[in-house]
């Protein structure tokens, strides 16, 4: 039963998330036609002197920006609503009958939605490649690679490849999106709690939770000295490298116990308190 | 054989002010028709929310077959809720084969069949449909399952004469002996002639519980009549 519910979980995201989706890749590919391809050292340099290249590269790099935010909120949005609709809207009262457990609808959810927000997060890295990796820029990244390398300290025990490093930083992000999207579950599950406004109640259960997050995570983080501003004499006391090695190591440990508390919870509050009126 | 449905003092309370149902006590056995009547307000949707695991209660308990709502009950009851609850991106032949994904006891040819007669096209989207045939359908996908009790909402509200009177024909040729059908409605008058018994409830409470016959006989009276008498405003 939870393969079929899934099935149709995905189904019906996809109605929009593929649409969004093809948009962001589309104007990524066209951006990489049309500017970056045509940026050279020799271009820039020319700019200097008065051509309008700067001014429409960033026009354009601030409206690429503003897409990628929007789609990446729009998919948030678009799980969100799924979530609610098939759930708690009228729809519920056929998929609250379908003869599955409420725990097996919040699964199925999860991982629908889990899947859908680690592909967002793939297609937007992979938008940002393309409109970046022009030959001219990957020939020059490939030559410093290992001064740059240096310069942001992976060097020593952070002697790591860029390979290594983007796999690390993708996962990061991935756990990262299915906790994102166990919180905002939890939002539309707490805001049922209230009797009345219930979406106002799930957007109020929503900053709740991440003041409490934010509010927790800055608590450790002072108190742990992973915040390179404790050093004190103004220096950085750790390399770049070991500044980002800590936040991603952090940040994921915050986001994998978060989200298993927010399921956790979620799971409680449907099979105990959930009345759909 | 357990009866198929059993409410023991069982109740519910909205938002800790009033009850919606009050320590009902109920029981119905299998092969009849029942008629859920009451005002509005009486609970009739609270019970048949209780018996469908979309309330928890606050006190007492419903069993279905001797089980608490749950995944077995729900694969056994086939409900229609008084309200629209279908996908409207879907298209009516995805929603049947949704159904009989889910529900073991959905018999598709018995769905296509109902279509037919209701002159329902497959092909067309839900959201194209006006709220009247939207009913329908539901109602068509609720009876095409072999199930073992019927819970039906206020089914024949919104659709035409024509239509009701085969809605009624279809439940009744539908269902089993080893079934029950519950179904709560205002139009008592139009439904009166399928019923084996009525279950009367007041401010969620159970003010009558009787045969058709034994109403027709003792009192004299037609369900109509009597409901009219016994809930004067």
């Amino acid at each position: 039963m939870l393969g079929k519910l899934i099935k149709y979980d995905i189904k019906s995201l996809n109605r929009f998330l593929i649409i969004i989706h093809g948009v962001l890749l589309l104007s990524a590919v066209l951006i990489r036609i049309f500017f970056t391809e045509k940026i050279t050292a020799e271009s820039l340099l020319e700019s200097e002197t008065g051509s309008a290249i700067p001014f429409m590269l960033v026009m354009t790099i601030i409206l690429y920006s503003l897409l990628v935010t929007c789609i990446s909120f729009a998919t948030g949005l678009i799980i969100t609503v799924r979530f609610y609709k098939n759930l708690f809207s009228d729809e519920g009262y056929l998929s609250q009958t379908l003869p599955v457990t409420r725990g097996q609808h919040l699964l199925s959810k999860t991982i629908s939605g889990g899947i859908w927000s680690c592909i967002d997060t793939f297609l937007v890295f992979l938008s940002l490649y393309i409109v970046l990796a022009t030959p001219d820029i990957t020939g020059l990244f490939r030559q410093y690679a290992p001064e740059i390398q240096a310069e942001l300290g992976f060097t020593g025990s952070y002697q790591m490849s860029f390979a290594v490093i983007t796999a690390v930083f993708l996962l990061s992000s991935f756990i990262g999106a299915i906790s994102n999207v166990i919180m905002y579950y939890t939002s539309v599950i707490l805001g049922q709690l209230f009797s009345g406004h219930r979406v106002v109640g799930a957007v109020a259960a929503y900053f709740a939770i991440t003041g409490v997050l934010a509010i927790l995570s800055s608590a450790v983080m002072l108190i742990s000295g992973i915040f390179p501003m404790m050093t004190g004499d103004g220096i950085m006391s750790i390399s770049p490298a070991g500044y980002m090695k800590n936040m991603i190591l952090f940040t994921t440990i915050l986001s994998i116990v978060s989200g298993a508390g927010l399921y956790a919870l979620s799971y409680w509050v449907m099979n105990k308190k959930l009345n759909l009126v | 054989m357990k009866p198929i449905l059993e409410c023991r003092e069982l109740s519910k309370k909205y938002n800790n002010i009033s009850y919606a149902l009050n320590s009902l006590n109920l029981t119905l056995e299998r092969g009849q028709i029942v008629g859920l009547l009451g005002p509005n307000g009486s609970g009739k949707t609270t019970l048949i929310k209780l018996i469908n695991g979309l309330l928890i209660p606050t006190g007492g308990e419903v069993l279905i077959d001797g089980m608490a709502p749950g995944v077995k009950t729900k694969k056994i009851v086939s409900y229609l809720p008084e309200r629209t609850y279908l996908d409207e991106s879907m298209k009516v032949k995805d929603i049947i084969s949704y159904f009989a994904d889910f529900y073991d006891d959905f018999v598709t040819e018995r769905a296509y069949q109902m279509l037919r007669d209701l002159e329902i096209r497959a092909e067309v989207r839900l959201r194209t449909l006006s709220k009247g045939t939207k009913e329908k359908l539901q109602l068509i996908l609720v009876m095409s399952r072999d199930a073992s009790l019927y819970v039906l909402d206020e089914p024949i509200g919104g659709v035409d004469p024509a239509a009701r009177d085969y809605i009624l024909r279809t439940i009744l040729t539908n269902y089993n002996e080893d079934a029950a059908i519950l179904l709560s409605t205002h139009l008592i008058h139009d439904i009166e002639n399928i019923l084996d018994r009525v279950v009367f409830i007041r401010q969620g409470q159970l003010a009558l519980n009787a045969t058709v016959d034994e109403i027709r006989m003792e009192q004299g009276k037609s369900i109509d009549s009597l409901f009219r008498e016994v809930f004067r405003c």
